[in-house]
């Protein structure tokens, strides 16, 4: 298969969304790179099958969005390591670490967002950050993930219905307290 | 069941509806639009070569590879050991515990190993990479006293104070420390020994598993070996060798500048008092882990007042988060930045006075310092001289530094009103020999960055309305389309394309647009 006007076809007319939807998993300018990096690896790997996909596009926007949710994974577990650690050294020293503010600001509900979208299964934060976050269309979401559309919008709602549970105490009607 | 039209949206849903509108910053998208262009270059000339992008988790290039192993050799040893340094800390350590360090790169061709790189690193005279690619040869050195860079195809050597005072920083320029190291596992089937003595393997895979790599450590965790293979139909098949040796005696005459007799010499070196210094500032504060100094103010023609300052992070918070330096893989990373505000003032007789801020031109030091030329136009009701500017400004703290102050609940800006009151020169300056001044300077600045990827020193181009593609561009990012129609923006270029007369051109028509009247209010 000839591959040489793949770009044009199929990335360049989304390449705003790869690098779009990447950030705002991330948001981090390095691990954004990285993410990018992996995905293309990964697009170069499996170029024919991806490029003879029924929906190419779709495809590489899933595949983007699985190495800006790897990425989020290990940097969830490296925070969560270093909180550990941090914590472990305050129990040592006697002091009090850095009380949290009373308030949530928006990055820090955000990343407790994201923290939460990386235990879930993978298929539910694939397809819940491709709609959540992306806003894809469920058909394109079905197609990336090689299921039927009803299928999609069930991952994406179980997911979201967890999302919810897990982060009760941050709604108001959730049953937990507000921030 | 729950879709999307559900009316009892909670907190998490307008989260991550607010989310999915947020822009990307525009030094990550060009970063990112920069990867997607090597990408394209790879797929439109497919030749069956596997593209060494994906040779993510070690080398970047072959060039950068050896001293990626040369760094990583003494890494291992305390990650493996828990140890509770930071990557950064041991870095630093490794180079300093390090005498010295011989390496080779090897990619294969042919059934067979080509060197293509080789490192000498030697603590007491430097650093020397030579890279032969193509029938082309590469060096860089770094004896301490000076930087060179040459390239046989350019027939140039390119000379710019040394940066061996912050060697550390150097290697990690050409290569991302955290990355080699993180998610090895230990295999002990492929243990042997290397030149006689006994290594461990260690692996990881890459590229959804179609890439490992297999590091040997001696028995002091420093690495000894390193390969790379990709899968290949199957199979595994041999990529790239690396080769390393330590405190290997170094003859002193490596590290002198070893070049063809006809080589043009390209001595870089900062147009004097360019350095950005602090002490050399008129005004230096420390505020929300950042220094904020002024290097410069004047008076120009028509009202207008010059002023030049930077902002640089503190050595403790480099010391916390790590230094940034002009380094790729920082990008336009940054630990703080400033707006110059109006200092809008309301007076007597409901008249008011405030100063619009004007970019000219954006630079970022060896050391780390951001440094911005502006000029404030002066609007409303001001007397005919002033003595003194009221400098009020903006300070943001960014990146980790603002994660920290958030996950204290500290305020991560902060803004001044004014910040400081700088006194005037009596000496009116001509417009037009301010901007040339600034033009001569920033092309003097430039130079060292033709090869870079990155853009660290950049002038501003003409405001422009946005083009009906940037708006596109943006509406697709969330924003609305009718909030972007009127909407104007600068594009910065790399000084080297603008020549003088653009750049007066375009400043000029810059002034003229900021200068129109606009609708007042407190800034």
């Amino acid at each position: 298969m000839d591959t040489s006007d793949s770009y044009t076809r199929f990335i360049e007319p989304i390449e705003g969304q790869m690098i779009g939807v990447i950030w705002r998993v991330l948001r981090d300018a390095d691990d954004s790179d990285d993410a990018l990096q992996n995905a293309l690896t990964k697009i170069w790997s499996k170029r024919r099958a991806v490029f003879s996909h029924p929906n190419p596009k779709a495809l590489i926007l899933r595949i983007c969005i699985n190495c800006a949710y790897d990425s989020l994974r290990r940097r969830v577990k490296h925070r969560r390591d270093q909180q550990v650690l941090r914590e472990r050294v305050t129990d040592q020293s006697g002091q009090s670490g850095a009380s949290g503010g009373d308030v949530l600001v928006e990055d820090e509900l955000r990343q407790q967002i994201m923290d939460q979208i990386v235990v879930l299964p993978r298929k539910q934060a694939v397809a819940a950050l491709m709609r959540l976050v992306d806003r894809m269309p469920y058909a394109d979401i079905a197609q990336a993930l090689g299921c039927s559309e009803t299928t999609a919008r069930v991952h994406v709602t179980r997911g979201r219905t967890r999302l919810r549970e897990r982060l009760s105490h941050l709604n108001p009607t959730g049953g937990g307290n507000a921030p | 069941m729950n879709n999307d039209n559900d009316n009892n949206k909670t907190v998490i849903d307008h989260a991550l509806e607010r989310s999915a509108e947020a822009p990307v910053p525009p030094e990550v998208e060009t970063r990112l639009r920069a990867r997607l262009a090597g990408f394209r270059q790879k797929l439109e000339s497919e030749c069956g070569v596997t593209p060494s992008y994906h040779r993510h988790w070690v080398l970047r290039s072959a060039f950068a590879a050896m001293i990626c192993l040369a760094l990583a050799a003494a890494l291992w040893v305390t990650l493996l050991g828990g140890g509770q340094q930071s990557l950064y800390a041991q870095a630093i350590q490794a180079i300093e515990e390090a005498k010295t360090i011989h390496a080779t790169g090897n990619v294969w061709l042919d059934g067979q190993w080509i060197t293509q790189t080789e490192v000498w690193y030697d603590r007491d005279h430097g650093l020397l990479m030579k890279e032969e690619r193509g029938g082309r040869t590469r060096a860089f050195l770094d004896n301490g006293v000076y930087q060179w860079e040459y390239q046989s195809d350019k027939g140039s050597a390119v000379r710019k104070p040394s940066r061996s005072g912050n060697m550390t920083a150097m290697l990690d320029e050409l290569f991302g420390v955290d990355r080699i190291l993180n998610r090895a596992q230990r295999d002990p089937n492929g243990d042997r020994d290397i030149e006689g003595v006994s290594c461990r393997l260690y692996t990881k895979s890459f590229g959804d598993g179609n890439g490992r790599g297999l590091v040997w450590l001696d028995d002091q965790n420093l690495v000894r070996r390193f390969e790379e293979h990709i899968l290949s139909d199957g199979q595994w098949q041999n990529d790239e060798l690396c080769t390393v040796e330590y405190d290997v005696p170094m003859d002193a005459s490596r590290f002198e500048l070893d070049v063809p007799p006809d080589t043009r010499l390209v001595e870089i070196d900062p147009p004097p008092g360019d350095r950005f210094v602090i002490d050399d500032g008129i005004y230096s504060q420390e505020i929300l882990g950042l220094i904020v100094t002024v290097h410069e103010v004047k008076r120009v023609e028509g009202g207008l007042i010059y002023i030049v300052h930077s902002v640089r992070p503190t050595e403790e918070t480099e010391q916390r988060f790590g230094r940034l330096r002009k380094m790729p893989r920082h990008g336009g990373k940054r630990y703080g930045d400033t707006t110059i505000t109006s200092g809008w003032r309301r007076l007597e007789n409901d008249k008011w006075r405030s100063h619009q801020a004007v970019s000219l031109a954006k630079h970022r030091t060896e050391d780390g310092a951001d440094v911005t030329w502006s000029l404030l136009i002066p609007e409303g009701d001001w007397p005919d001289r002033v003595d003194t500017l009221d400098l009020s400004m903006k300070i943001f703290a960014r990146e980790e530094l603002q994660d920290a102050y958030e996950a204290q609940g500290l305020e991560w800006h902060k803004r001044f009103r004014p910040l400081t009151t700088l006194p005037l020169p009596e000496v009116v300056l001509v417009l037009d020999e301010v901007l040339t001044d600034i033009h001569t300077r920033i092309q003097a600045l430039a130079v060292s960055e033709v090869d870079s990827k990155w853009p660290w020193t950049t002038l501003p181009g003409r405001m422009l309305p946005l083009t009906e593609q940037k708006i596109q561009q943006r509406v697709k990012f969330g924003e609305k389309e009718e909030d972007l129609q009127g909407l104007h923006s600068r594009r910065n270029h790399r000084p080297l394309d603008v020549p003088l007369e653009d750049y007066l051109e375009d400043m000029h028509a810059d002034l003229e647009w900021y200068a129109k009247p606009k609708k007042p209010g407190p800034g």
